[in-house]
């Protein structure tokens, strides 16, 4: 049961290379960038209403969802040569514990299907902060509720710039790398075997 | 002179890569069956470029025997590389007490032959790159071995037809080039750290200097010897060298932990960085019984004593 709960965060064990970089030290270091700018230029942000962050976050990510579910579908039903064969070169993407060579498509799939359901937490989150952004913003001027809504912001952040960078990686399978050559030589006729 | 019972070995890197850069081949292992069915053929030959000036016959490389063995679970490619050179001097043997010499005459289509016993492991260390152990017989060098593993990996991408498909969907041929480096594991730096500097030349092997030279004489390079002892001058000598048009490094110093022999490199100091560059170790090779010049078959004690190094 746990396993397929857990199926859309696969992703989040496959080793590729530039995978810690793309997926957690950029977003990182640009969520501490954008919230901490926030504090010390004590930026006011609205968080609920008409131009509430929340609001607008919740448009977002619907959208975006809905293009990775489209994308997912899309590349489940693509019967593409270069989509079904397995990467080329070196440090080639596994997903760690398994040892069977991972397809283009599983690996696309395996991603397009963390960035759907990233995308919909972060509305769920949206709409249960909604609920209770009254409550917070009454307390504001406490220091630990103060803490809290910072580090909510950082997380926010952090998960929003991690669906852009891997998003990235979506497209430059859709836009540039499915379209060009395999990247793979091979024999016509089969050498004899020796001995 | 060659010693029959002890020979010199090198470390190399096989690195191999198709035609088209950014495409896989298929594993060595595949390549290696191909390769033994034209050795087995007698197809593994290559003749050289004919001496300027001779008239005989131009050298020839052939790989003369290989097989595939299994050493620990790990397979190799074993090959024996020969070169027969109809230039070469004849051998001539001294009997101890009478000193009487005897000359052996090479007859028509024949040439001095040496041969290299080689191993190659089939399992990568990295994406197309391969450990080699092989015999350091002089006239059966780098470069030369390179040429003869470069021409029959071309023959056998030809005969089985290596292709790769293009971005527009079309079948295009393609080969694949081999090539030596150092083992990538030992960088002169630490060699030299523990043994002695005996000389450091640099080479300027792009002179141009014309200026009242006799026309028919043109510099084909200009080399300086520079006597240091210590190795923490290097980094200042390739300075004064790349300001002074120097493009390449020759080291020799003696490593307490190698072979006894002098160990060698020569440095591109216009794109390396001297101390970081690897460079090709050698080791030595005891035998119980005497190995000659040439053989016709891989002699499976050599091999043995080849793989125990790794």
């Amino acid at each position: 049961m746990t396993k397929i709960l857990r199926s859309p965060l696969i992703f989040l064990v496959v080793c590729y290379p530039g995978s810690v970089l793309i997926a957690w030290i950029i977003p990182a270091l640009l969520a501490v960038g954008i919230v901490g700018s926030a504090y010390f230029l004590e930026i006011d942000v609205p968080v609920t209403g008409e131009d509430g962050i929340l609001k607008a976050a919740t448009s977002l990510f619907t959208v975006a969802g809905g293009f990775f579910v489209a994308a997912l579908t899309v590349l489940i039903t693509n019967d593409h040569a270069v989509l079904n064969s397995t990467f080329v070169g070196e440090d080639k993407p596994r997903v760690r514990s398994e040892t069977d060579p991972l397809t283009r498509k599983r690996f696309l799939s395996l991603l397009f299907g963390y960035l759907s359901f990233a995308s919909f937490s972060i509305v769920v989150a949206c709409l249960v902060a909604t609920v209770y952004s009254d409550y917070f913003l009454s307390l504001r001027e406490s220091g630990l509720k103060s803490a809290v809504a910072y580090l909510l912001a950082y997380f926010g952040t952090f998960t929003a710039f991690q669906l852009f960078l891997l998003a990235l990686v979506g497209l430059h399978y859709l836009t540039d790398r499915l379209h060009r050559s395999d990247g793979r030589a091979t024999f016509k006729v089969t050498p004899p075997k020796a001995d | 002179m060659l010693d029959a019972y002890e020979r010199f070995v090198l470390m190399y890197d096989l690195t191999l890569r198709t035609a088209r850069v950014e495409t896989e081949m298929p594993a060595f292992r595949e390549v290696a069956d191909a390769m033994l069915s034209r050795i087995r053929a007698k197809q593994a030959t290559l003749v050289l470029r004919p001496y300027s000036g001779y008239r005989g016959e131009a050298p020839w490389l052939r790989i003369k025997d290989g097989k595939k063995i299994v050493r620990d679970g790990e397979e190799y490619l074993a090959l024996l590389f020969s070169v027969g050179d109809p230039r070469a001097a004849n051998p001539v043997f001294e009997h101890a007490d009478t000193a009487v010499l005897r000359e052996i005459e090479k007859e028509e289509r024949e040439g001095k032959a040496v041969s290299a016993h080689c191993v190659i492991s089939l399992e990568p260390v990295k994406f197309g790159r391969h450990r080699v152990i092989v015999e350091d017989i002089r006239g059966l060098g780098k470069t030369r071995l390179r040429d003869i593993l470069g021409s029959e990996l071309k023959a056998v991408s030809e005969t089985y037809g290596l292709s790769r498909t293009n971005n527009a969907g079309e079948e295009t041929a393609t080969y694949i080039i081999p090539d030596l480096e150092g083992y990538a594991s030992e960088k002169i730096e630490a060699s030299l750290k523990r043994g002695t500097l005996s000389g450091v030349w640099l080479v300027d092997t792009n002179s141009k200097a014309v200026l009242d030279e006799v026309p028919e004489a043109k510099i084909a390079r200009r080399e300086i010897k520079i006597d240091v002892a210590a190795a923490s001058m290097i980094p200042k000598i390739t300075v004064w060298g790349r300001e002074r048009n120097f493009d390449k490094m020759r080291l020799v110093w003696n490593d307490p932990e190698g072979t006894g022999r002098p160990e060698r490199a020569s440095v591109d100091i216009t794109q390396q960085d001297v101390a970081e560059t690897s460079f090709v170790k050698q080791r030595k090779v005891t035998l119980e019984k005497p190995l000659a010049e040439a053989v016709e078959q891989l002699r499976p004690d050599m091999l043995t004593k080849m793989i125990n190094l790794k």
